[in-house]
């Protein structure tokens, strides 16, 4: 089996597709860390917000390409609101206080989303269709691969340059990254620090919504996917390294080769194999592949 | 003299709480239900409560049981051994219930099994399939009301010789259920038919692409399934642009042709796919089976209800009587009433054998086909096998 290139190099792909939608997920996880120095429980539940959004959406809309993509949007646009009122009303009051409460509070968004989308969406495990236009299986001559998968593997590079352009490039990627080094410095020289925050944490949550959306096809979408989810970004970012983007590129790439091969090697033991993955990375660079040692002292 | 008093005094005042409580227990029959009621097993655990709440009104609009009334108290077990074993320590402790309903998965179960075995409470095993409950595990207070690993093994090599298998590829979660499962398929398999590959993928997984590519890379010609839950309809979606349709047969068991599955996955549900259900709102079988899908529709508020609510039907009608039969809602007099019992369901008469504690389960087998009037498959024709 893997003598076969044709095995293999669908193996590969489907590593990639899956890779780039943790990619989405995570990211939006890291950057609000990276920035508030918040670690988001909550993130999963913002990802399943994202994917019952866009079931509502393509229920009102119809299985249309316009229904998804615009379900993605309402998807971002939607958790972005609730984000918004969260961080502003809620959380910044914590942003000086102890870690332990902030992790307190953002588990407690992860039980009051839970119930509240349970409430609103019922209990039950529903499925959303492909968009129409992924629908399928596209010829690569070597083999045919599913439409959507590579869909997903452009949607990740694309989004992936366009934030690293948006945070080295621009006037607000500027100020976040100084955020990330020094807030006091920046909000010294003037910046509205509180407001850099704000975009920040509502930014990351549009991210987590858009992953859970792009997520949903492929799986099934029941108040209970923000349990998985959360876990697999949290490997991802810490072996990425906290805060850093690329590092949660390669992170999420790592762990989904590791969740492709290591079910085609070991099966049973793929599991423990990404946790040793964790485990070696915190052990040689504490601080991830990609972060830097100084990002500890905050 | 003053002695003599205070012994009066102690007697009369213990025999007064003695008749005081068993007064009590005469008026109620207390049924603690576990079920995952938040997270992903509230797909079962929700309607699994209605058929509770149903079982359990008829049963008190009508008198109660020889004057006994059923009052139930409902927990949230999640899936999650633990938290379904302290769940049920809390409702025998706190609540003082005479028998335990629960839980939905293999794993939850044997955890609240030994706690009752412990305790000397009944417990009744609505959903849980996995054959080491009534096998290894067999004690004196567990009862299997779910069709076990090995009768859904027996059914399932019926249905592949039906549509013609001879090379199987085996795909289950890797743990205990699929085990069982396969490992009793395999020994009722007939000559000419044979399991080629086995791809297991880990509990709970939402990503099947790896073993997607290797089933299709085997050269089996059916598919036999147990990937159940929201990872079936991840399974499916996945399975379908890989042409894993087009080029194999699919078998599947785990009760995914419920109705809630195929109203969840609509026209993305494999066609012609042969599944298994407990329960079909669609197939109005006996009197008693319409009276209950009619009742149930009430509760649920549409006629299209759910598969799981009959299963816990079933074993409120159980405990009912049995507490008739020992004459006492007592713990230990009702789990000996329980062995043996036979009783009338909607689904036909059920009873449970003395020597396994199980009953004769059986499901609905059939293929799931486009129904026109409707978006969820349904499946057709459904053949009731035990």
């Amino acid at each position: 089996m893997f003598t076969n290139p044709t095995f293999m190099f669908i193996q590969v792909m489907n590593s990639f597709a899956l890779g780039m939608n943790l990619f989405i997920i995570a990211a939006g996880l890291t950057l609000i860390f990276g920035v508030l120095r918040v670690v988001n429980f909550a993130h999963g539940a913002f990802y399943m917000v994202g994917a019952y959004v866009l079931m509502t959406m393509t229920n009102l809309i119809g299985d249309t390409n316009t229904g998804f993509f615009l379900g993605v949007l309402a998807a971002a646009l939607t958790m972005g609101i609730i984000a918004f009122f969260i961080e502003r009303f809620l959380l910044s009051h914590l942003y000086d206080k102890e870690h332990l409460l902030q992790l307190l509070f953002t588990f407690a968004l992860v039980l009051i989303f839970k119930d509240l989308v349970k409430m609103i969406w019922g209990p039950l495990q529903h499925s959303i269709s492909y968009p129409p236009a992924f629908k399928g299986a596209v010829d690569l001559k070597i083999s045919y691969y599913p439409a959507y998968m590579l869909f997903l593997s452009v949607v990740g590079p694309v989004l992936a340059i366009g934030l690293w352009l948006a945070l080295e490039k621009t006037r607000w990627g500027r100020l976040i990254r100084a955020a990330r080094l020094d807030r006091e410095m920046l909000s010294a020289l003037g910046t509205d620090v509180k407001l850099v925050f704000s975009a920040v944490f509502v930014f990351g949550s549009m991210l987590a919504a858009m992953g859970g959306a792009l997520a949903a096809p492929r799986i099934a979408v029941d108040p209970g996917m923000d349990g998985l989810i959360i876990i697999d970004c949290f490997i991802i970012v810490i072996i990425g390294g906290l805060g850093s983007l690329w590092g949660s590129f390669v992170g999420a790439l790592i762990l989904a080769s590791l969740t492709v091969f290591g079910t085609l090697i070991f099966n049973e033991w793929e599991i423990v194999l990404v946790y040793i993955m964790m485990l070696t990375v915190l052990l040689i660079r504490p601080w991830g592949l990609f972060g830097h040692p100084d990002e500890e002292r905050h | 003299m003053a002695n003599s008093f205070k012994n009066k005094l102690l007697a009369t005042t213990t025999a007064m709480i003695m008749t005081s409580g068993a007064a009590y227990a005469e008026e109620t029959i207390k049924v603690g239900i576990l079920m995952p009621i938040s997270g992903g097993g509230a797909s079962y655990g929700v309607p699994a409560v209605d058929g509770v709440k149903m079982a359990v009104d008829e049963i008190n609009n009508a008198g109660g049981v020889d004057g006994m009334k059923i009052e139930y108290f409902v927990r949230d077990s999640q899936l999650k051994p633990d938290v379904a074993v302290a769940a049920a320590r809390e409702l025998i402790t706190k609540e003082g219930v005479d028998v335990l309903v629960g839980a939905v998965s293999s794993g939850a179960t044997l955890a609240i099994s030994e706690l009752a075995k412990q305790e000397q409470i009944p417990l009744l095993a609505p959903v849980a399939k996995a054959a080491a409950l009534t096998s290894t595990k067999l004690h004196p207070y567990i009862f299997q009301l779910a069709a076990t690993t090995d009768s859904e093994g027996r059914q399932m090599a019926d249905v592949l010789k039906t549509i013609g298998a001879e090379k199987v590829c085996v795909s289950g979660f890797d743990y205990a259920y699929s085990h069982d499962l396969f490992e009793s398929l395999d020994k009722n398999l007939p000559d000419g038919i044979e399991i080629v590959d086995t791809f297991h993928v880990k509990l709970g997984t939402t990503d099947y692409s790896a073993v997607i590519s290797q089933l299709m890379g085997s050269d089996c010609d059916t598919v036999a399934g147990a990937v159940w839950g929201g990872g079936f309809i991840a399974y499916m979606k996945q399975a379908g642009p890989f042409g894993v349709f087009d080029t194999k047969k699919l078998v599947w068991g785990a009760e995914v042709g419920s109705s809630e599955m195929a109203g969840a996955l609509k026209g993305d549900y494999p066609e012609g796919m042969y599944a298994a259900a407990y329960d079909l709102w669609y197939v109005e079988g006996s009197e008693a089976h319409k009276e209950f899908l009619a009742n149930l529709a009430v509760i649920e508020g549409t006629n299209e209800t759910k598969m799981y609510p009959v299963t816990t039907y079933i074993a409120i009608q159980f405990i009912a009587e049995a507490v008739r039969k020992a004459g006492s809602s007592d713990p230990k007099e009702i789990a000996k009433a329980l062995v043996g019992l036979s009783i009338d369901t909607p689904l036909g008469k059920r009873t449970i054998d003395p020597d396994n504690h199980r009953t004769n389960t059986g499901e609905f087998w059939g293929p799931m086909v486009t129904v026109s009037g409707t978006e969820a498959k349904q499946m057709s024709p459904a053949e009731y096998l035990e």
